[in-house]
């Protein structure tokens, strides 16, 4: 076997376990979670939530940080290569092309929106300290929202042209801004880019993630109660509607989705990052180290803001209000009004936005590295040159997310509610049933500082599947199958078809744009085999 | 909040809490930590 190309490698054990943690810890976890947590039973969610944690979340985490050693042993950082390596079935390179799509689907969504708290970040204190956001105390709560809500639809539709939306000119600044700041560190690679980003991000992120759940926690008695009834809205157990037949398994699958989605499973990224490794370092403690960093600034520091912070100051029922319109307008709407009522608002409004713009930017990166890694890895160019063929072409790709925003839902449905679960049970089926479960097994604790019992390989064969599964049909096919009314499958409006269908096209071009260069990738693997026969 | 909300919220803080103090004071000072290599020389 020829040697591998020299790839790039993590310097410090500590800082490819923040740049893994930073790919997990995004804008879901202090928004999503809280919001489904006092939706679906308090504290009998964290029930089923632990149940996937236990049974799903920390299985996967293993097998893909395994699958992604295996693969950046022999050269393939990207999923195409290491499925083909790990399967010799002409289609599994082309199964594994999902491992390309959905990061790069992700990530053309997902930096416009990050770029949002970047500019929320600077232009919120702002108007706060010029008065142009200060609300009177007393008025209801809708009047204190109000002028947080029309700033931020104005921000992001300055202009509606049929399902065309024309942002504000802050808006494009800003995502041009956070786009620059994504490839200035993907242009610098992994050790010194994204392992730099994330020893530097990762410690703030959890500094200001403190910072505000202790002054959150220390609010004290206002108009809507004390912090600790708004801990209590959230980890209040409701049996009733977690173990009932009629709500108990809603719940169920909610918490099951979550740990799902708040581990960035099944998205491809995991492996790649996973590929800097060398091939005898350890994943069994890096791997439950990142599951435990998640999980630390998503129960501990996402239950403690938003939400106690919203029933102090507004009351439990208008809370609940809160909660239902949505992540964007507890994050983006509500927190920034609280803030703006403590002493140095301006200066809190601007950490909570920052907090949210470094979870959203080690995010980003590393939905943009797959891509980048396969265009080094199998297409044998260089980094320099990957960033900038691949970022032009992320560049105008995301320009249908600014100017059609309904665009959003479309990537977001098909690349994470529909793709990660897909692509996450493929994926533990290869592994544990094709590859081989002992196999896998051993591959995991090569080199490895902790030695997980038996039960995980059990469960990881067996039951993981089954939890997949759920997920998949419950937050794809369920949707899928039940089109009704007004919307479409991927929950936008009908007035808004032509900028769905110009999104779905955008993803089947993507994709079979992917499904090509790996055409061409398994031509040169080819090529290397027959090299190596006749030598 | 109720005795249930705090046995709850003790859970799921305590849980996460321990693990990430584990996993991360053995990535930092273990006996494989790059702290302790380093130590070693």
């Amino acid at each position: 076997m020829a040697e591998p190309r020299r790839r790039e490698r993590w310097v410090t054990r500590i800082g490819v376990v923040l740049a893994m943690a930073g790919n997990a810890i995004g804008l879901g976890n202090f928004l999503r979670f809280p919001g489904r947590a006092v939706r679906y039973g308090g504290g009998a969610f964290m029930i089923p939530y632990f149940i996937a944690y236990l049974f799903m979340g920390i299985p996967v985490m293993w097998l893909e940080w395994a699958q992604g050693r295996l693969g950046g042993r022999y050269g393939h950082g990207t999923t195409p290569g290491i499925f083909h390596r790990m399967w010799s079935h002409p289609l599994s390179k082309y199964i594994g092309v999902l491992g390309l799509f959905i990061p790069t689907a992700i990530a053309i969504y997902y930096t416009y929106v990050e770029s949002w708290t970047l500019g929320f970040a600077f232009l919120v204190p702002f108007k706060i300290l010029t008065g142009e956001l200060t609300v009177q105390r007393g008025v209801s709560v809708e009047e204190v929202l109000r002028p947080f809500e029309i700033f931020r639809t104005n921000y992001v539709v300055a202009r509606e042209i049929g399902f065309w939306t024309i942002p504000s000119g802050w808006a494009y600044l800003f995502f041009l801004v956070t786009f620059a700041l994504n490839i200035w560190v993907l242009w610098r690679g992994i050790a010194g880019g994204i392992e730099a980003l994330a020893k530097v991000a990762m410690p703030l992120l959890f500094l200001f993630g403190i910072v505000l759940a202790v002054r959150t926690l220390t609010l004290g008695q206002h108009e809507g109660g004390t912090p600790l009834e708004g801990l209590g809205f959230l980890w209040n157990p409701n049996f009733q509607q977690a173990f009932s037949l009629q709500t108990g398994p809603r719940v169920w699958l909610e918490a099951f989705g979550q740990i799902f989605f708040t581990l960035s499973l099944g998205m491809g990224a995991i492996q790649c990052y996973a590929s800097y490794l060398g091939p005898d370092d350890d994943v069994m403690l890096a791997g439950l180290s990142t599951t435990a960093a998640n999980e630390f600034a998503e129960v501990v520091l996402g239950g403690s803001i938003a939400i106690p912070a919203a029933v102090t100051f507004f009351g439990l029922r208008q809370t609940q209000q809160i909660v239902e319109k949505g992540i964007f307008f507890l994050g983006f709407t509500s927190v920034p009004a609280i803030f703006s009522f403590l002493p140095a608002g301006a200066l809190l409004g601007f950490v909570w936005f920052l907090l949210l713009f470094l979870a959203g930017f080690t995010s980003s990166v590393a939905m943009a590295q797959p891509m980048l890694a396969f265009l080094q890895d199998e297409l044998g160019w260089s980094r320099q040159k990957a960033v900038v063929v691949f970022g032009a072409v992320w560049f105008l790709a995301m320009h249908l997310c600014v100017f059609a925003n309904t665009t959003i839902d479309v990537l977001d449905f098909w690349s994470g509610s529909f793709g990660a679960p897909l692509f996450a049970l493929i994926e533990v089926v290869l592994m544990m049933w094709i590859f081989g479960a002992d196999k896998m097994w051993e591959e995991m604790h090569r080199g490895a500082q902790l030695q997980a019992p038996r039960f995980f390989y059990y469960a990881a064969k067996y039951v993981t599947p089954l939890l997949l599964l759920s997920v998949l049909v419950g937050f794809a096919l369920q949707p899928l199958l039940g089109i009704v009314g007004e919307k479409t499958v991927e929950g936008v409006a009908l007035q808004a078809l032509p900028a769905v269908w110009m999104a779905r096209i955008l993803l089947i071009g993507m994709l079979l744009g992917q499904c090509y260069l790996v055409h061409l990738a398994g031509r040169r693997w080819e090529k290397v085999k027959e090299g190596e026969e006749k030598r | 909040m109720k005795p249930e909300g705090w046995a709850f919220l003790a859970f799921g803080w305590g849980i996460t809490i321990a693990l990430c103090a584990y996993c991360f004071w053995r990535i930092l000072f273990g006996a494989n930590s790059e702290e302790t290599a380093q130590r070693k020389g």
